[in-house]
C-alpha cells in the first residue's frame, strides 16, 4: 500500500498512519495476513521518530486489526471477510459516527445528501471486495441514520 | 603508445570530467544542483540558466585542465603519477555547483516556491514487505574472480620465485621484496576477498535504503526505484569484478617476480569498469529519473494533484548541500542530491560506527599489504 503522510497537517502523524491502514483494509488493498513494514523500517522510510510509528501500530493492535511480532514485523489480523466485528465495537464506533454526522447536520447538509455520500463511500469499499462486505454495512448505517434524524 | 601511467593521468580525470559535466542531467528534474524544488518550478528560467552556465564552466575550465594534463603527459612521458587534473576538475565542478546552487536558492526563497503547497512523504510499504531480491547474478563475477585467483595462486605456487615483490615505487620498480610464503603469495587474494565482502555489504545496505518517492506519483516512482537500485548495485558489482581482475593482473606480475611493474593490464579492466558504470548511470539517472515508465499513476486515482509535493528538506543538507545531517531521521543511507547513489546521514549514531569500521578495514588492508 501507499502511505502518504502530510508532515505539516494538523492531524498527528500517528493518526494519519492509523487512518490510512484502516482505509487500506476497508478497500481490500490489505487483507488478513498482509505484511506491513516493521516500525523501524517505516520510521526510516518516513524519516520520522520510530515512537510515532509505534504509537500508530499500537492503536491498530488495540483495535484488533494488526498483530505485532518481534520477528516478522506487523501483520494484518483481520479484514471484512474475517467474520463479525469484536463485541463492543459497534457501540464505540457509533459514538464517533454520531459526532461525524452531527458535524454535517450542524453545517446544514441535508439528510438526503448525507445518506447519498455515506452510500457512495460504503459502495467504494464494497466494489473492491466484490460486493460481499457492502450489505451488512448498509444495514448498520440504516440504524445510525434514524439516530441522525433527532438533532436535525 | 600510451603507458599505464598515462591512462591514470588522462582517463581517470576524463571520467571525472564527463560525470561532472553530465551530472545536472542525471539528478532528476526536482533537485537541480541539490536544491529541492516543486515540480511546477522545474522549468524556472534561473534553473535553465544555471545549468547552461555550469556546463560552460565545467566544460571550458575543466576541459582546459584535462588538455594541460594531456600535453604534460605527451611532453614529459616519464613524470611520476600526479593527480593534478583530477583535483583541478573536482575543484572546478564543485565551484560551479556551489555557484549554481546559490543562484537557484536565492530565487526559490525570494519567490517563495513552496508557498501554498502540501508537503507530503509517500511510502510504498511493498518495497519493504516484498523487497528487491539481492542481485546475486550481478555479484557472481566479483565473487568468481577471487576464487579463480586463489586457484591460480595455488597452481603457480611451486613455480613462484623465492622472493616476491611486495611494493613498487612510483616509476614501477620493485622497492620491497619478501620471502615466499602462503601469506605473501595469497595476499592479493585476501585483499580481493576483503574488498568483495565490503562491496556485497555496502550494496546490501544500498538495496535496503529509503526510496525517495514522488508523492504525486508514488507507484511510478516506486517501480523506478526498484529498477534503479538493482542497476546501481549491479554496476558497482561489475566495477568490483573489474577491480578484482586488475588486482589479479598485479598479482600475476608479483607471482612471476617481475621487478618492473607494467600498470596497463591492471588499469585497463578498472578503466573499462568505470566506463560501464558511467554508461549505466547515464541510462538510469539518480533514483531512476531517466528510466522510461510503463505504468502511469493516473490509472490508480485520477490525475496527480499539482499541489502535493515532496517535503522541502534543504535545511538538513549542510555545507553547500553536500552533507546530510538529520538527527530525527533513523535512516543511515540516503539518496545523494547531486550525484548517483547514496550518502550517509551524519546525524545518525550508526554513521560514526560505520566510519570507524571503514578506518579499521583500511588499516587492516595496509597491514596485510606490508
Amino acid at each position: 500500500m501507499i502511505l502518504s503522510i502530510d508532515l505539516s497537517s494538523a492531524v498527528p502523524i500517528y493518526q494519519q498512519i492509523r487512518d490510512q491502514v484502516v482505509a487500506a483494509i476497508a478497500v481490500g488493498e490489505l487483507v488478513e495476513g498482509s505484511a506491513l513494514p516493521s516500525t523501524r523500517q517505516l520510521a526510516g522510510d518516513l524519516g520520522i521518530n520510530f515512537h510515532t510509528v509505534n504509537k500508530a501500530y499500537d492503536l491498530l493492535r488495540q483495535e484488533g486489526l494488526l498483530r505485532l511480532n518481534r520477528k516478522s514485523g506487523a501483520v494484518v489480523q483481520r479484514d471484512a471477510h474475517s467474520g463479525p466485528p469484536p463485541p463492543g465495537f459497534a457501540d464505540e464506533w457509533s459514538v464517533r459516527l454520531r459526532t461525524l454526522l452531527a458535524e454535517a447536520a450542524a453545517q446544514g447538509v441535508d439528510a438526503e445528501a448525507v445518506l447519498t455520500m455515506c452510500g457512495r463511500v460504503v459502495g467504494s469499499f464494497g466494489a473492491r471486495l466484490g460486493g460481499r462486505g457492502g450489505e451488512p454495512r448498509d444495514g448498520e448505517l440504516g440504524v445510525e441514520h434514524r439516530g441522525l434524524g433527532e438533532p436535525a | 603508445m600510451m603507458s599505464g601511467t598515462a591512462v591514470v593521468q588522462v582517463v581517470i580525470p576524463f571520467v571525472i570530467l564527463l560525470m561532472a559535466w553530465l551530472m545536472p542531467a542525471l539528478t532528476g528534474p526536482t533537485l537541480p544542483f541539490g536544491v529541492r524544488t516543486p515540480p511546477a518550478h522545474a522549468n524556472a528560467p534561473v534553473i535553465a540558466e544555471q545549468r547552461r552556465a555550469y556546463r560552460w564552466w565545467v566544460g571550458g575550465v575543466g576541459g582546459a585542465a584535462l588538455a594541460a594534463e594531456l600535453v604534460c603527459c605527451l611532453v614529459f612521458p616519464s613524470t611520476p603519477l600526479f593527480a593534478g587534473a583530477s583535483t583541478a576538475i573536482a575543484v572546478v565542478s564543485t565551484t560551479g555547483y556551489l555557484r549554481a546552487r546559490r543562484a537557484i536558492l536565492t530565487v526559490k526563497l525570494g519567490e517563495d516556491w513552496y508557498g501554498g503547497l502540501r508537503q507530503v512523504v509517500a511510502v510504498d510499504t511493498t518495497l519493504r514487505t516484498e523487497p528487491v531480491r539481492y542481485p546475486w547474478r550481478w555479484a557472481a563475477p566479483a565473487l568468481l574472480v577471487p576464487v579463480f585467483s586463489a586457484v591460480l595462486a595455488a597452481v603457480e605456487y611451486p613455480s613462484m620465485p623465492a622472493r616476491l615483490p611486495m611494493h613498487y615505487a612510483t616509476h614501477g620498480q620493485a622497492d620491497r621484496l619478501a620471502d615466499k610464503s602462503i601469506g605473501t603469495a595469497f595476499a592479493p587474494v585476501f585483499i580481493q576477498l576483503a574488498l568483495t565482502g565490503l562491496l556485497l555489504l555496502v550494496t546490501r545496505l544500498a538495496l535496503r535504503s529509503r526510496a525517495a518517492l514522488d508523492p504525486a506519483r508514488p507507484a511510478t516512482s516506486a517501480a523506478r526505484h526498484r529498477r534503479f537500485v538493482v542497476r546501481t548495485a549491479g554496476s558497482v558489482m561489475l566495477l568490483g569484478a573489474c577491480v578484482n581482475l586488475g588486482m589479479l593482473a598485479a598479482a600475476w606480475q608479483t607471482w612471476h617476480g617481475n621487478l618492473s611493474f607494467s600498470p596497463l593490464p591492471v588499469l585497463a579492466p578498472i578503466t573499462a569498469g568505470l566506463l560501464v558504470v558511467v554508461a549505466i548511470a547515464l541510462r538510469t539517472g539518480q533514483g531512476g529519473s531517466r528510466l522510461a515508465t510503463s505504468e502511469p499513476d493516473d490509472a490508480a486515482g485520477g490525475p496527480a494533484d499539482p499541489r502535493v509535493v515532496a517535503p522541502d528538506d534543504d535545511r538538513h543538507w549542510r555545507a553547500g548541500g553536500l552533507f546530510y545531517l538529520n538527527r530525527q531521521d533513523p535512516s543511515l543511507l540516503v539518496a545523494k542530491r547531486f550525484g548517483i547513489g547514496w550518502t550517509l546521514n551524519f546525524g545518525n549514531p550508526r554513521c560514526l560506527l560505520l566510519l570507524v569500521g571503514l578506518a579499521v578495514f583500511i588499516t587492516v588492508l595496509n597491514l596485510i599489504g606490508h
